[in-house]
């Protein structure tokens, strides 16, 4: 789908010829259009927020001064919405031609489904009481009470007035009002039953059709809208009618929708548009829009929070300003151009002076009524009037341009030109300002005092005066504008030297005291703390506060430092003029308000201190191309557009920011859309945020979504502020916070669980591993004591082999010998069989071994075996051998040798470094032995198990040399 | 739909079962009446009326209905301009009949002599499009005879009747219509 346009549209307004219309309005009116077409908009509803909400033919829009938001539907089906309504939960409601209901849940309109019957019939208006229930009107079905998910209708069986109901109003909370096509239906409802009191035609009532009901500003009264007779106030409690004046002036049609202004209701009609009626004078005017019948069928009004009124119209949606802000640019015959003077007199009459002339009308409805005019010359011979003052006596003093300075009585007419002042006689009047018995009058020549007395009741009676001028130390003779404050100081603003003071007889210039440093002073007013306020040619606004003059300008809100004419409101607030114009200044808040093009401001040029306050606090400015009254009463007073976070998105889909404020690691993707109504000039609308936890300073953007994409772990608060001119001072903050929480892997105590599960499993698998090498060493060892045994299990029959040979060669020589080798033999061989049990004994018990077996051979070979063994006493303790490796080695050596007289056979033992070393010369026998090499062999293998080092076996032509390790015994 | 179908199936089958109503019931049939149109338009004068109009009026619940066949329209300027009529503007073959359902907002009895100047809200259908009117007009009652005497503009617009640019100036976009209707007790 295609994003929906909104196209602004202004109506071309028709400049008329003067005489047919009086009043306008300033108003602005748009097309709402989706996909090319343009949509009836058909109701309006304001939101908490301050937001509207359009109901079209085709469905339903938020917006939010910036863009319209299409409200999806479930399969984007259309709905033509005929009713809106916020509850006091902030749900939207809508009610449909068809009788569908439909609630607004995360940007959808969703159609209500529950048990029981539905409506099947428009759904004309919809309304809260109370106690919380809804209230839904159809039209012919009655009204439908909504109440803890059940339905109820209430129709005419239950005595309602009629089943075609227009209008709901809940009177304070408990009582509601249908208005019906046959009178009024006064419910009340409890326990599930309604108690109906109809009041009708029969009743009273001026016309049966009820169309609209608003709460009046009467106790317990209601403004009732009706289909041919206008409006009534209807008194609840006295239950009738109270006033039917309106009835009187009524020839308008059909009412379709009332709002109360400040000084006006506004009334939708069906045919002629929107009717405004003054409240003060009770006079019913048709015209408020510039142009020709501009708007016909109005059916639905809504104020704004700053003031504006909108409205749909045939398919349009139309805004105006309302009460706040109002243009003339004619009355009557008068086109009201090159207003040169205003002035608003204590009578609630206001004096202007359109193109030379001077008139005088009523304020509330200008121009309508008792539009006065006022002749001084001659009527051809017109006069530049500049300035306005009616004195004590109730007379008006009139100030000109080259034509002097006058004095007319209001009720005669009757004038007479001030000839007895030199300056002012046929002089240049700038400003005219008085307080009892003084009138002060500026000129182009200094400034001139005049003294009344009781005698001047009498206009022909000259008035006293004094003249100060430039050597009286005014500071310039150009003096454009005078104050006379609350403590009669009375303080001149000057072209050429700035603010002047005079006090107790004295002129204080500011400028030459460098006190005030502008040159050109327009304007001066005294605002509620007695402060005195000054503009200035381009050079802002000056405050003074009774020590020295604070400056303002652009930096604080202010349009243009070239200020023509200021005054001050009821809420003190400073209003600025300007060609661009009108700011109003809160010095309080620091805020600024400003209506400039976007208010209809455009190009009517204010004119000199043309700006006056009447009494009901109303603001009245002449321009070049009409009279604009602002009134700051009905208004938001200080309003500021107010920062909304309207959606927050984690990875573009949108969160429940009441209830979702905790994310984990992963939700790091946020969008945040903000926004704030400001339907006067959107545009102009700028955001500040700070992501408390992100950042450390507040960030200005013009757009409306901020992102932040990748956000680490942790604390955060968004705060949103909104400006419609760079000021954020005032701004309120709408915050939201919320934590992303820290992966679990990096929290203290995932880390030190995960550090204790590491040091477990470590040490789970360390006593495994020594637990596996355990086993598998024991398994060696137990292959190795296999292998072993066996191994020792050959040297037995070597041995007995070979001590069998040795004993049988004693034996044919010695037999006595013999016995004693035998019995050699035999201890031997039990120290044998007792070592081989073990796998290490010490090279000592070797020795001996040894010893016992060389014992037993020297006997069989005698001086042929020499042997000579030379070991380190401190080793045969202190190192381990195999058993019988030695006796082996002695028992190769004599086996593989000749052992002869002729060639002996030396055997030396001796221990070397870490090695144990045997030698024997050789003496190969010609005839070698059976089994040879089985014995070393073995002895290698026995070493290889117990220790790394090796064997060394080296043999020269004379010499085998063997070098055995030696096993230290730890 | 369903009431404007219900209510125009009793204007057809009311003279079969109007003798079960209770004796009380204070149910009006149209006995003759006659629907007539008129636009004063730059150059041409469309006109034209039928007395093929039904009607049914309950005093007591405060409806009515009416029923005139598209068809029956007569006393044009010329036979084209009725076809013209019946085939590009309110295309008969397809709406047939231009009807008007609702009630009466104001609460005379029409059990007495007078006039009585009335409202009547309802839905007003021409063309296929339904529209919500108030209607405004006179009831003179006599001896029991209710005469009906009502004129109301109907916008060519808003009932989506196009008119071809040629003839634009020749029809104008609001047409004058008057009912008249004697309606006499059942």
């Amino acid at each position: 789908m295609r994003p929906t346009r909104f196209l602004l549209i202004f109506l071309t307004f028709i400049i008329l010829p003067a005489g047919l219309v009086a009043q306008y309005a300033f108003s602005k009116a748009f097309d709402v259009e989706e996909d090319n077409l343009t949509l009836k908009t058909t109701v309006l509803l304001k939101d908490h927020f301050g937001f509207l909400w359009i109901g079209t033919s085709e469905g339903i829009f938020k917006y939010n001064s910036a863009i319209p938001e299409k409200i999806h539907t479930p399969e984007n089906i259309k709905y033509h919405i005929t009713s809106l309504l916020e509850d006091s939960k902030g749900t939207i409601w809508a009610g449909c031609n068809n009788g569908i209901i439909l609630t607004i849940k995360d940007q959808q309109a969703v159609p209500l489904k529950i048990q029981g019957a539905l409506p099947n019939e428009f759904i004309t208006a919809i309304c809260e009481d109370g106690a919380g229930r809804l209230w839904f009107a159809t039209a012919g079905e009655g009204v439908y009470c909504y109440e803890s998910k059940q339905l109820y209708n209430i129709n005419i069986k239950n005595g309602l007035s009629d089943d075609h109901v227009n209008c709901l109003f809940s009177h304070n909370g408990k009582q509601l009002i249908a208005g019906t096509d046959r009178g009024l239906s006064l419910i009340n409802f409890e326990g599930g039953k309604a108690t109906i009191h109809v009041f009708t035609a029969k009743n009273g009532l001026s016309d049966n059709i009820v169309t609209c009901i608003i709460k009046s500003d009467q106790k317990n009264c209601i403004l009732v809208g009706m289909q041919l007779k206008g409006i009534l106030l209807f008194g609840i409690d006295e239950n009738k009618v109270l006033d039917t004046s309106y009835k009187a002036g009524w020839q308008y049609g059909q009412v379709n929708d009332i709002v109360d202004g400040k000084d006006n209701l506004f009334i939708a009609t069906e045919e002629r548009g929107i009717i405004s009626y003054d409240k003060s004078s009770g006079i019913f005017s048709d015209s408020i829009f510039r142009g020709p019948n501009i708007l016909k069928r109005v059916s639905d009004l809504q104020y704004d929070n700053e003031g504006n009124i909108w409205a749909t119209s045939e398919g349009k949606l139309v805004s105006f300003t309302g009460d706040y802000l109002k243009y003339w640019y004619s009355v009557k015959d008068i086109s009201l151009t090159n207003v040169h003077a205003i002035f608003a007199d204590d009578e609630m009459k206001l004096w202007f002076t359109p193109d030379l002339r001077l008139y005088r009308s009523l304020q509330s409805t200008l121009g309508k009524e008792n539009l006065l005019s006022y002749d001084i010359t001659t009527p051809a011979d017109h006069i530049d009037i500049t300035s306005l003052y009616k004195d004590r006596f109730g007379c008006l003093w009139i100030g000109t341009m080259g034509e002097g300075l006058f004095r007319m009585n209001i009720e005669t007419g009757k004038w007479r030109r001030i000839a007895e002042n030199p300056i002012a006689y046929y002089g240049n009047i700038l400003n005219i300002a008085g307080k009892d018995n003084q009138v002060w009058i500026s000129t182009l020549n200094g400034v001139a005092k005049f003294e009344l007395k009781e005698n001047n009741y009498d206009l022909n009676e000259k008035i006293d005066y004094i003249n100060y001028s430039k050597k009286d130390g005014l500071g310039s003779d150009y003096v454009y504008h005078i104050l006379i404050d609350k403590k009669e100081r009375v303080w001149l603003a000057t072209d050429g030297a700035g603010v002047t003071l005079f006090e107790n007889g004295m002129f204080v210039n500011f400028f030459s005291h460098k006190l005030f440093p502008s040159k050109v002073a327009y304007s001066l007013a005294e605002d509620n703390n007695q402060h005195i306020w000054v503009s200035t040619y381009n050079d802002g606004l000056y405050e003074y506060d009774g020590k020295r003059f604070i400056k303002y300008d652009t930096k604080n809100g202010l349009t243009d430092i070239t200020i023509t004419s200021i005054a001050v409101d009821d809420f003190n607030n400073i209003i600025a003029v300007n060609k661009k114009g009108i700011d109003v200044f809160n010095p309080k808040k620091n805020i600024v308000q400003h209506y400039g093009n976007e208010s209809g401001f455009t190009e009517l040029q204010p004119n000199l201190n043309s700006i006056t306050k009447s009494q009901d606090g109303k603001i009245w400015i002449g321009t070049d191309n009409g009279i604009v009254c602002l009134n700051t009463h009905a208004t938001l007073s200080g309003f500021v557009p107010v920062a909304v976070i309207e959606r927050v998105s984690l990875f573009n889909k949108m969160l429940d920011t009441a209830l979702e404020k905790k994310f984990a690691y992963d939700q790091n993707n946020f969008s945040f859309k903000v926004a704030a109504a400001y339907y006067k000039a959107t545009e102009k609308i700028k955001f500040q945020y700070w992501l408390e936890g992100y950042s450390k300073k507040w960030e200005t953007t013009g757009d409306r979504i901020i992102n932040f994409p990748q956000l680490r772990p942790g604390t955060y608060t968004m705060k949103v502020k909104a400006s419609a001119n760079d000021n954020f001072e005032a701004s309120p903050e709408v915050t939201y916070s919320f934590v992303i929480a820290r992966s679990f892997w990096t929290t203290w105590w995932f880390r030190l669980l995960a550090a204790l599960v590491i040091a477990t499993v470590i040490y789970l698998l360390f006593k495994q591993r020594v637990k596996m090498v355990r086993r598998s060493e024991h398994a060696e060892r137990e292959k190795i004591q296999l292998l072993y045994d066996a191994l020792k299990n050959q040297v037995n029959p070597h041995f007995l082999f070979n001590s069998f040979n040795a004993l049988l060669n004693i034996v044919e020589d010695d037999p006595k010998e013999a016995s004693v080798l035998i019995k050699h033999l035999s201890q031997f061989y039990r120290k044998m069989t007792a070592y081989s049990q073990k796998e290490l004994i010490t090279l000592g018990e070797e020795l001996e071994l040894l010893n016992s077996y060389l014992f037993i051979q020297k006997k069989r070979y005698g001086n042929a075996l020499q042997v000579n063994i030379d070991v380190d006493v401190i080793l045969k303790n202190s190192t381990l051998i195999p058993p019988l490796v030695l006796q082996l080695l002695a028992e190769n050596a004599v086996k593989h040798n000749t052992i002869n007289k002729n060639s002996p056979l030396h055997i030396t033992l001796t221990s070397q470094d870490d090695m144990l070393v045997m030698k024997n010369n050789i003496n190969e026998k010609m005839l070698n032995e059976e089994s040879e090499g089985v014995g070393l062999l073995n002895i290698k293998k026995r070493y290889s198990f117990l220790t790394k080092k090796e064997i060394i076996q080296t043999q020269t032509g004379r010499e085998f040399i063997i070098k055995l390790p030696l096993i230290y015994s730890i | 739909m369903t009431a404007l179908q219900k209510l125009l199936l009793l204007i057809w089958v009311l003279p079969v079962f109007s003798f079960k109503e209770t004796p009380t019931s204070a149910i009006y049939v149209l006995k003759k009446g006659q629907v007539s149109f008129h636009s004063n338009a730059k150059l041409e004068l469309i006109k034209a009326s039928s007395s093929d109009l039904k009607g049914i009026l309950d005093a007591e619940a405060r409806t009515f209905a009416f029923s005139v066949s598209i068809k029956s329209f007569d006393g044009f300027n010329s036979p084209l301009q009725k076809e013209h009529f019946n085939e590009n503007y309110i295309e008969s073959d397809k709406y047939a009949n231009a009807t008007f359902i609702g009630h009466i907002i104001e609460e005379d009895d029409f059990t007495k002599d007078g006039t009585y100047n009335l409202r009547a809200k309802g839905k007003f259908s021409v063309h296929g499009v339904q529209q919500e009117r108030i209607l405004q007009g006179d009831i003179t009652v006599k001896n029991g005879v209710l005469k009906l005497v009502c004129m109301f503009t109907v916008l060519l617009s808003e009932h989506e009747i196009k008119i071809p640019r040629i003839v634009h100036e020749k029809l104008a976009a609001e047409i004058d219509v008057t009912v008249t209707a004697e309606f006499v007790k059942q």
